[in-house]
């Protein structure tokens, strides 16, 4: 407390005065009033500071009671209830923002992953399967072999389907139907039709493509159920031409017709292992003899090769095959799976911009009207 | 009736009953008002909001004292008015309405003691020293020594912090300690602030707070 010991300075007096009030009130630390005290005992000028302040706040006190110029009660109303909805205004403005927001999120989120337009979205596809089918080339290459390609033909040209109407999924079904009776029997090029079936071929194809057949059919699996669930909804009957084997192994796909599940896959794969391995014998085929109806079957959509042609060409022209194919699948495939995906998505994006309308156009009136009742 | 009483039923929208509490806090609500506002319409206009609010926040009344929440009612209702009339501080006694409207005494000053006149200009003197402070220190003054309110109650009724009231309170008080002061020559000799070898340090000590 040396600060006391000192004389009457603006120093203490500031100290002092500051507190003054509060010294009246009782207001003080214990020490802080001591202090106080101390300094009061010695310098006039603050005690005279402390009776004029004293003095002010106790005319103050003694203001007189103005009586109620008139009585203040409220008026009775039949429907007393207080309203409350001045208190919607905040909640309102609140729900706007975060319609606001979620809107954004779901736009911002739908530009992102699918494209800003539908049709990109299979452009996207397509290059997603264009690397499984890349993977599955050096698979052509090493099945491939001498054998006949003539019987591979025949069993594709047996499973070729009649000219179809013009409709594209329709064109795309039995072709991806052939196809996959083919690639069953020879377990090879996943052409995935769906996005989700493309991925899971992806993950599947892309780490294992020297994997033995076992692998493949499996990979196959998600792409068949797809289609069988497609084909099913489409109304799409296979042709009655189909081979033996195809029917047979389109029977085991057929068995899932239920949306593709984990289950489903597994329980066709088993299914389709089944076929695979009974076609194989079958077809009296080694694994040359499999891969050779897939070189044949994947240029079908072109006509069929000679079987004289060179091994390099048959495999140019199996790279074609398979990217066109791969083109028109996802064109019908991708865009008819795809769109109910999309569909729901809009349809979402769209509720939620008509409901932040209606919400704005609440808000800014109830904003307005409270404004107007201050 | 029992005022815990009235509230509940005030509560459940019930008018008169509200009305009940408002026949008996209605004149320190005037009170807190006029001697912040230092005018009777704005102080009328000022209670009639804060009851029609209280009533319909009567809900959100969740217990302890009623009468500080209502005054943080009023307090509220009259910074709402200051806001609208964007009231300046009276630079002259003439400007504000004569306490003799209010006293029941008054009609004609002559007849009035000296010190019942004296004092009247010494109210009217306080009442224009609180014009000139600004709103806060204005309403923590009143509600502290018009009202008596203690600091924690203050501090209740304008939600503000314990130090926030002591500093706006101290420095409305030597505010208005000053006013009186400077304006000390109107007052009678008896009122009048002063001090011999204070007089020099009135002027410097109040000039600067």
């Amino acid at each position: 407390m040396s600060w006391l010991r000192t004389r009457n300075d603006t120093i203490d007096h500031r100290y002092v005065e500051e507190r003054l009030s509060a010294y009246l009130d009782g207001e003080l630390s214990r020490g802080e009033q001591k202090a106080i005290d101390g300094h009061l005992a010695t310098c006039q000028a603050c005690r005279w500071h402390l009776d004029t302040l004293r003095q002010t706040v106790q005319w103050t006190r003694e203001l007189p009671t103005i009586p109620v110029p008139r009585v203040f009660t409220i008026p009775a109303r039949p429907a007393p209830a207080p309203r409350r909805r001045w208190n919607f205004v905040p909640v309102l403005q609140g729900a706007t923002a975060l319609v606001a927001l979620l809107l954004v999120i779901m736009v911002a989120g739908d530009v992102m992953f699918t494209g800003i337009l539908p049709a990109s979205a299979p452009v996207q596809q397509a290059l997603e399967e264009q690397a499984p089918a890349d993977a599955a080339m050096p698979q052509i290459v090493e099945l491939e072999a001498e054998a006949p390609a003539a019987e591979a033909e025949r069993m594709v040209e047996k499973a070729v389907p009649e000219p179809s109407p013009s409709s594209l999924p329709q064109e795309v079904a039995p072709a991806s139907v052939e196809m996959t009776a083919v690639v069953e029997m020879a377990a090879e090029a996943p052409m995935p039709e769906a996005a989700a079936a493309g991925e899971e071929v992806m993950s599947e194809a892309g780490p294992a493509p020297d994997e033995g057949r076992a692998e493949e059919p499996m990979a196959v699996v998600p792409t068949l159920t797809p289609t069988e669930t497609r084909v099913g909804a489409l109304g799409f009957e296979p042709p009655a031409e189909k081979e033996g084997e195809v029917a047979a192994g389109q029977d085991a796909a057929e068995a899932p017709l239920a949306p593709a599940t984990a289950k489903t896959f597994a329980e066709a794969t088993a299914t389709m292992l089944a076929e695979a391995t009974a076609l194989v014998p079958a077809e009296a085929d080694t694994a040359a003899g499999a891969a050779a109806p897939t070189q044949a079957a994947l240029p079908t959509l072109q006509p069929p090769e000679p079987s004289g042609e060179s091994v390099d060409t048959v495999i140019a022209e199996a790279r074609e095959s398979v990217h066109t194919m791969a083109d028109e699948q996802e064109a019908g495939a991708v865009g008819a799976v795809q769109q109910p995906t999309i569909g729901w998505l809009r349809l979402a994006e769209l509720g939620l911009l008509i409901s932040l309308l209606l919400l704005g156009t609440f808000t800014i009136f109830a904003t307005l009207r409270r404004r107007r009742t201050r | 009736m029992d005022e815990q009483a009235l509230i509940a039923a005030a509560q459940k929208g019930d008018v008169p009953a509200f009305n009940q509490l408002v026949l008996r806090y209605q004149t320190m609500v005037y009170n807190l008002a006029y001697r912040i506002l230092s005018e009777p319409d704005a102080a009328a206009d000022a209670t009639q909001d804060a009851f029609l609010s209280a009533y319909k926040a009567m809900r959100r009344f969740r217990g302890g004292s009623f009468k500080a929440w209502l005054l943080r009612i009023v307090t509220n209702a009259c910074y709402d008015q200051l806001r609208i009339k964007q009231r300046r501080p009276a630079s002259s006694l003439d400007d504000l309405p004569v306490e003799a409207d209010h006293s029941p005494y008054l009609r004609d000053p002559s007849h009035l003691p000296d010190e019942l006149v004296e004092r009247q200009e010494l109210n009217r003197l306080i009442q224009a020293g609180i014009l000139t402070l600004p709103a806060e220190q204005r309403a923590v003054l009143v509600l502290s020594d018009v009202q008596g309110l203690s600091y924690k109650e203050i501090a209740a009724a304008t939600d503000l912090s314990l130090g926030t009231v002591k500093s706006r309170l101290s420095r409305g008080r030597a505010k208005l300690r000053s006013y009186l002061l400077n304006h000390g020559e109107l007052l009678p000799a008896r009122y009048r602030l002063r001090g011999d070898t204070g007089t020099e340090r009135a002027s410097s000590v109040g000039s600067h707070t």
